[in-house]
């Protein structure tokens, strides 16, 4: 069903809005939360939590596209849960992504605090402006969407050795990128 | 910097990013890829028979299977009655009806082409249910991958039955041949979206009909671009186009001119996949109302022109 009928369904408050949205969307959504948490039923839990975020978002709200919106929202909610997890362990997919970024964002000084948090997205948006698409996308399913190797590698038909030299690569031009324009020393 | 602040400031990037990577029009899934190479297999010699058998068949039973338009559907396609015989080549009949809570659900025929295909289907309702296409049963499309919608276009009285089209558009894929599953559900509606059923009704059937499509070649240079070919059927197009720079890949005006100078609506139209692919961009657009793909005279995107012929 097209994003546009959903929406129609939300804003006639039908609760088949929420199952067009699972049929269509929760395999991304789960996925996408299943990377950062390491945990099914605690992301079905987020997931869940994302629809209702809907529920309560639309109306008034008319998000396009819907996916991504959802996806932003699964998101941020996975995230705040990891953060509560990991209080006591590490042990998921977004553990050892945040732990391949790390040494290319650390640094002795850093001026994180002067770069407001929007300056700092903008700043990654033309860093991504700059990337092919192909690997715009393979950067994003890995660091945004805490995607596995092996998954990127079949997206994008290539293989799992290929994708890792491409993002170690990647990393590498981002540290300059960031090194140039100030935001690390 | 800590990898989570990082980590936040990427989170508030640009949605079309995360719409890029979404859809990213990658390699074939594993699962394809074993579909094509299957296909590629030699064909068995039990298999032949069986071919030869099936043809033998259907020359046996001639042209006995009876193919004609469903009204609401030549109405709202806005079907000459000079075409319908010619465009009813591009129709499969499916006829198959289910009843459950008093509720008859028929999946009637479909009419399309490669990529676009539009399905008609009524549901006979008992007395005791408002009549109004508010209360409705809801569609489901299984084994395609595509978007689609579906309108609630009529109601008779007489026989109680709402009549439903459902579109489906798959710019990136092929429908003819397909089976298609189709299921309908949670019929339910009025002021407090009352559950009247909460049966599930459930069809199968193959997109069997004649693809009328055109495939016109054009290389030609226009503006700071190139146009490879425009493929043309009477329901969808695809507009094939070579380095299109990236300023201009945000489609806000596509439009077809017929040769008498009409301009027929186009119900939706975009990028395939949103980005391009290599060098090509193909721009799908889909029509409310069949046109005569023979009589189309230019395209415009974003106010340029580009003739046809």
């Amino acid at each position: 069903m097209e994003d546009e009928k959903i929406i129609d369904l939300f804003f006639a408050r039908s609760e088949i809005a929420i199952a067009e949205t699972d049929n269509k969307y929760g395999k991304i959504c789960r996925n996408l939360s299943s990377n950062i948490l390491h945990n099914r039923q605690d992301a079905e839990e987020c997931v869940n939590d994302a629809y209702l975020g809907l529920w309560n978002a639309i109306p008034p709200h008319r998000p396009s596209p819907l996916v991504t919106f959802l996806c932003k929202i699964v998101r941020n909610l996975s995230l705040k849960r990891y953060e509560k997890n990991t209080a006591k362990k590490r042990n998921s997919m977004y553990d050892a992504v945040i732990d391949e970024l790390a040494p290319y964002l650390a640094s002795e000084t850093t001026v994180e605090d002067e770069i407001a948090a929007k300056e700092l997205t903008h700043i990654i948006e033309d860093f991504l402006q700059m990337l092919s698409a192909e690997n715009r996308v393979m950067f994003l399913r890995r660091y945004y969407f805490s995607d596995p190797y092996d998954a990127i590698a079949r997206q994008l038909g290539i293989t799992e050795k290929n994708v890792s030299v491409r993002l170690t690569r990647i990393r590498k031009q981002m540290k300059k990128y960031l090194t140039e324009r100030g935001v690390l020393f | 910097m800590t990898v989570h602040t990082f980590s936040k400031a990427l989170g508030d990037i640009n949605e079309k990013y995360l719409l890029e990577a979404i859809q990213y029009p990658g390699a074939k899934s594993s699962t394809e890829a074993k579909e094509i190479k299957a296909s590629r297999k030699r064909p068995s010699a039990v298999a032949l028979l069986a071919a030869a058998a099936a043809i033998l068949l259907t020359v046996a039973a001639g042209a006995t299977a009876l193919t004609y338009w469903n009204d609401t559907l030549r109405e709202y396609l806005g079907i000459p009655s000079a075409a319908s015989d010619s465009l009813a080549e591009a129709i499969a009949m499916i006829g198959d009806s289910q009843t459950k809570d008093g509720i008859t659900v028929t999946v009637e025929q479909a009419f399309g082409d490669t990529h676009t295909t539009y399905i008609v289907a009524t549901a006979a309702f008992s007395e005791n249910v408002p009549l109004d296409c508010k209360t409705t049963i809801i569609p489901t499309l299984k084994n395609v991958d595509g978007g689609y919608n579906f309108d609630c276009v009529a109601v008779d009285e007489e026989t109680r039955t709402q009549t439903y089209i459902i579109y489906v558009h798959s710019s990136n894929k092929n429908l003819i041949g397909k089976k298609m599953g189709l299921e309908f559900r949670g019929f339910r509606g009025g002021r407090d979206y009352i559950q009247y059923s909460s049966e599930t009704w459930s069809f199968s059937f193959q997109l069997d009909y004649k693809d009328l499509s055109r495939n016109v070649t054009l290389n030609k240079d226009v503006d700071d671009f190139h146009v490879n070919s425009v493929w043309l059927s009477p329901v969808s197009m695809i507009l094939y186009i070579e380095d299109l720079p990236a300023e201009r890949r945000v489609i806000e005006d596509f439009d077809i001119i017929m040769k008498d100078g009409t301009l027929p609506d186009i119900k939706k139209y975009q990028i395939i996949g949103g980005v391009p692919r290599g060098n090509t961009t193909p721009i799908f657009g889909m029509f409310p109302q069949v046109i005569d793909p023979e009589n189309v005279k230019s395209v415009v995107v974003n106010g340029i022109e580009i003739p046809i012929d």
